[in-house]
């Protein structure tokens, strides 16, 4: 269904609302949709940046939950291979 | 690489663990060291490796009519049977606003909820088809 038959559906019933107000209606669903069905799975990538020693890496606001993380090289072999998720946080924290 | 090493007892070889976490709306990567209790951060042995992340993602928001990226051929992410119940939630949300008409918004939130329950399976099946039970039968 494209975003103009939705919002045409919407219209059915609230002819007084204007586009953008249903649209903002509509993203909201989507939001609480997505939220509550977990039905939209993806996988992304990054580089590690050693030479920094950087510890932490930026989320994307899209990211509801990460359901896994692989690493590449984490065995010592050239594969990339899932590692465990830390449960907690580390004793001694570090910024970087 | 930093942190491999062979275990003499048993004579495998061995690395310290690779671990991840979340905090502050960042992932953190360290290697965990057990004998030292320490957390290392990647150094330059690492610099370049790849990490994949698998992840739950929030659908992507249509664009308001007054950005230049407004398309009224968008698409929803969600596959098209569940595209009904969105539109469900928006009348409902209509509805709301309007106290006389209560009963039509509650009747639009349970369609919304059935869809819930349908979109949850989907993704639980993970589109691999259902288990069927197969009754034992006694010759």
């Amino acid at each position: 269904m494209k975003l103009k038959e939705m919002v045409e559906l919407v219209q059915q019933h609230h002819s007084e609302l204007g586009v953008t107000e249903i649209v903002k209606m509509i993203n909201t669903a989507q939001e609480e949709y997505s939220q509550r069905t977990r039905m939209l799975e993806r996988a992304t990538q990054f580089d590690l940046d050693g030479n920094n020693a950087q510890r932490y890496y930026a989320l994307d606001e899209s990211i509801l939950e990460i359901k896994s993380v692989d690493m590449e090289g984490a065995d010592g072999s050239a594969d990339h291979v899932n590692i465990p998720k830390l449960v907690g946080r580390p004793v001694r924290r570090d910024l970087t | 690489m930093a942190g491999t090493y062979v275990d003499n007892y048993s004579k495998r070889y061995a690395t310290n663990k690779w671990v991840w976490w979340t905090e502050r709306d960042a992932i953190g990567i360290a290697k965990y060291d057990p004998v030292a209790e320490k957390f290392y951060s990647p150094d330059a042995d690492q610099h370049g490796k790849k990490i994949t992340l698998f992840y739950y993602k929030k659908a992507t928001q249509f664009t308001e009519p007054n950005s230049n990226s407004f398309s009224w051929t968008a698409t929803s992410d969600f596959p098209g049977q569940f595209h009904d119940y969105i539109v469900a939630k928006a009348i409902a949300l209509g509805y709301e606003r309007k106290p006389e008409q209560l009963p039509l918004a509650q009747y639009f939130h349970e369609k919304f909820e059935k869809g819930v329950r349908e979109g949850r399976n989907y993704a639980y099946r993970a589109r691999a088809g259902t288990v069927k039970y197969i009754k034992p039968v006694d010759f």
